[in-house]
């Protein structure tokens, strides 16, 4: 089994609508255009709509110093660097890594529409957010979407190591339903994402045993001393997370995790992406296909839940259910996290929504 | 990695050569041509040679069953059903499982060299041997791989909070191609543990960790005897896998997911094949480089305590396989005996001495 922690998010709800704009009036005022600052906050707000705060609104702190210290460009020239009648590769130019994200999955797909199979990698982009945004982008129109990326920072162990081998290695795969949420996998490879572990120290909890290694690859359970995280189910986890840092950093030429110039003197963030879109009507009927994935999420919420659960899960479907839920009726924080952004939006003379 | 089997002291040594014309003349005299019969025996005695026993000629046993009680069709043509740009579908109509295989891989391969990447589905197949062979042989035509199949079995592993089982125990594998070094293999299956793991504790009267599984009622049970399904490995990330395998095999490959079967419905087998043409996407001695350099920066990582050296994954079953080819393959005791039985009966001669 593996290690799970929760955050509780109480605070009071805010509407999405409101944090959508706090998070691209914090990204315009660092210097991104209007369109970017909206797009890029739409799919942060989209994370914390799910509950996946790791990959919500906190990003923008992060997104916003990437941009002032020079490793995310605001003005960029987004190329295709190679093609052919089924792929693109493009170099994102240290354009944020949504903004490439959106273009390149938005290509796969139509690639997918004319050729069954559309598949597209991104060199040189700022982090993307989250995975499942990508993929699920691909299953809303009728495709399997399949999507990892990497980052610079080698914080997921090897099986058997004390060092970093690997970002936490993101992976997601989604598929279209009819009358039931749609269904994504996004997982990283690591027990933990690295945000996870980082709001669970905003809300001053421990962490268990075999999440988070020191820097000399010790484990420990106080989040401010974590380090490194360990690969989800050892050796399983850490198979996923260097063939899947190959897949978005060797493919793409954007470079995999070790061997990527961290720190260089021009500090530009070098993030790779790999997206993959699936035409399902070229294999078989749609209609067909969401019905039995429909069957399928059904019979999966029939089974009868072990002790310490209320009921059975697709993946992605308790993310779709609390996404509805927000939807209607704001979205809740977990302790600390929004505290944690008021310095930022102090500086940039942004008004903080929930001090409104 | 994830299989990779060290035995304590071997019982027979035989040559990859022997055991090879051994197994094509047993899968000959159980029915199938002398091609089928040489191709099944290559995929077996690989696996043998990589260490990963579960899946070599001990599977000659069942093998020889499924064509005498007629669940594989030695005879049965594999039937094309659509070539799309990216895109095969084929019937294998229950013909021998690494000969559907070994045709969906290598039309993904050749679809690839135009499309970037082509995935083929092979509709009512039958076992195909370790998944990571199909992978592999995409790697040696300069592709990434993936191969997966769903299990024609019962459904043996839990969904993430659940009592009752939704996911059949089918493998999915990944491979990399690299220069000097062996290729880079994920091959998994979504159980935290092989149900041969825990028929080996059964064996040897030892109690289960914890987290390993559940008995018939559903409840945790750390008695090997009792337990009836396995929990997915790292908990909702095994399981999420374990839907993509199940929806891509069971529905787009169109056999039937798990949690969809009925107790008296057939168990057809869906596999599906991809190949990710390197040369589309960026010079192949650039990725094989950056691949290199990776594997060569993995090795280097100071390892954690308990370990002696950091590897690969896929490298333990190649340092296996390097070993055997140059030493014969080393046979732990138990596996060969059912193995001459089920030769002998079909009048066969075993190549290693027969049990005193």
């Amino acid at each position: 089994m593996t290690t799970h922690f929760a955050y509780e998010a109480t605070g009071p709800r805010l509407p999405a609508d409101a944090m959508r704009a706090f998070g691209a009036q914090l990204l315009q005022t660092a210097g991104a255009t209007a369109d970017d600052a909206a797009w890029v906050a739409e799919t942060l707000v989209d994370a914390d709509l799910r509950g996946v705060h790791s990959h919500g609104i906190r990003l923008t702190e992060y997104y916003v110093r990437s941009i002032e210290r020079g490793g995310l460009r605001t003005r960029y020239d987004i190329r295709e660097i190679g093609s052919g009648p089924g792929y693109v590769a493009y170099d994102g130019d240290h354009a944020p890594g949504q903004v490439a994200a959106r273009l390149a999955m938005r290509r796969a797909i139509a690639i997918a529409k004319v050729h069954g199979v559309g598949t597209t990698t991104v060199r040189n982009a700022g982090h993307f957010g989250a995975a499942a945004y990508w993929a699920l982008m691909a299953a809303a129109e009728g495709c399997v979407g399949y999507c990892t990326s990497n980052m610079p920072s080698a914080i997921v162990l090897a099986y058997g190591s004390a060092e970093g081998a690997t970002g936490n290695t993101p992976l997601a795969w989604a598929f279209p339903t009819r009358d039931t949420p749609r269904v994504v996998l996004d997982m990283a490879c690591g027990v933990a994402a690295h945000g996870r572990v980082a709001v669970a120290g905003t809300g001053g909890q421990r962490l268990p045993d075999g999440v988070g290694a020191d820097r000399d690859g010790r484990m420990t359970n106080d989040p401010s001393n974590v380090k490194f995280v360990y690969p989800a189910g050892g050796p399983k986890g850490y198979a996923l997370s260097i063939v899947h840092d190959l897949l978005a950093g060797a493919l793409s030429g954007g470079a995999p995790t070790l061997l990527k110039p961290e720190g260089g003197p021009d500090q530009l963030i070098r993030g790779s992406q790999f997206h993959l879109a699936i035409d399902v009507r070229w294999i078989v009927p749609l209609a067909d296909f969401t019905a039995e994935m429909d069957a399928q999420v059904r019979a999966v919420n029939a089974l009868p839940p072990a002790e310490g659960f209320t009921s059975v899960s697709m993946p992605g479907q308790l993310e779709e259910e609390r996404k509805v839920d927000r939807l209607a009726h704001g979205i809740p924080y977990p302790p600390g996290l929004l505290a944690a952004i008021e310095p930022l939006a102090g500086r940039l003379g942004v008004a903080i929504p929930w001090q409104a | 990695m994830v299989s990779a089997f060290v035995p304590a002291a071997a019982e027979h040594v035989v040559a990859a050569a022997a055991m090879r014309a051994f197994a094509t003349n047993v899968m000959h005299a159980a029915g199938c041509t002398r091609d089928d019969a040489t191709l099944v025996a290559d995929v077996l005695v690989e696996a043998d040679l990589r260490g990963v026993f579960s899946h070599g000629v001990t599977r000659l046993t069942p093998y020889v069953g499924e064509i005498a009680g007629g669940t594989v069709d030695p005879g049965a043509e594999v039937r094309t059903v659509r070539v799309g740009p990216s895109i095969a579908i084929f019937d294998a109509r229950k013909s021998p499982g690494p000969r559907s295989a070994k045709l969906g891989m290598e039309k993904a391969i050749e679809l690839a060299q135009q499309g970037g990447t082509a995935f083929a589905c092979v509709r009512d197949g039958t076992h195909f041997g370790p998944a990571a062979h199909w992978a592999l042989l995409a790697a040696g035509a300069g592709c990434i791989g993936i191969a997966t199949s769903n299990g024609g079995g019962r459904s043996g592993v839990l969904a993430y909070g659940s009592r009752k089982p939704a996911l059949t125990n089918g493998p999915i594998a990944w491979a990399i191609p690299a220069k000097r070094h062996a290729p880079i293999v994920a091959d998994m299956a979504v159980g935290v543990w092989a149900f041969g793991k825990v028929r080996v504790s059964a064996a040897a009267g030892q109690q289960l960790p914890d987290g390993v599984g559940v008995d018939a009622d559903g409840q945790p049970t750390r008695d090997p005897n009792a337990l009836v399904y396995l929990h997915p490995f790292a908990g909702p990330k095994g399981a999420g896998l374990g839907i993509v395998i199940e929806t891509l095999c069971g529905i787009l490959a169109r056999a039937v997911p798990a949690a969809s079967r009925g107790p008296g419905d057939p168990m057809p087998v869906g596999q599906v094949f991809a190949a990710i043409n390197i040369a589309a996407f960026r010079p192949p001695d650039e990725f094989l480089d950056e691949v290199e350099r990776t594997i060569d920066a993995i090795h280097a990582l100071r390892p954690a305590e308990g370990f002696e050296r950091v590897l690969l994954p896929g490298e333990p079953e190649w340092l296996s396989r390097e070993r055997a080819l140059r030493e014969g393959i080393r046979y732990p005791k138990g596996v060969l005996g059912p193995v001459a039985l089920t030769a002998q009966r079909l009048g066969v001669t075993p190549v290693w001495p027969a049990a005193r």
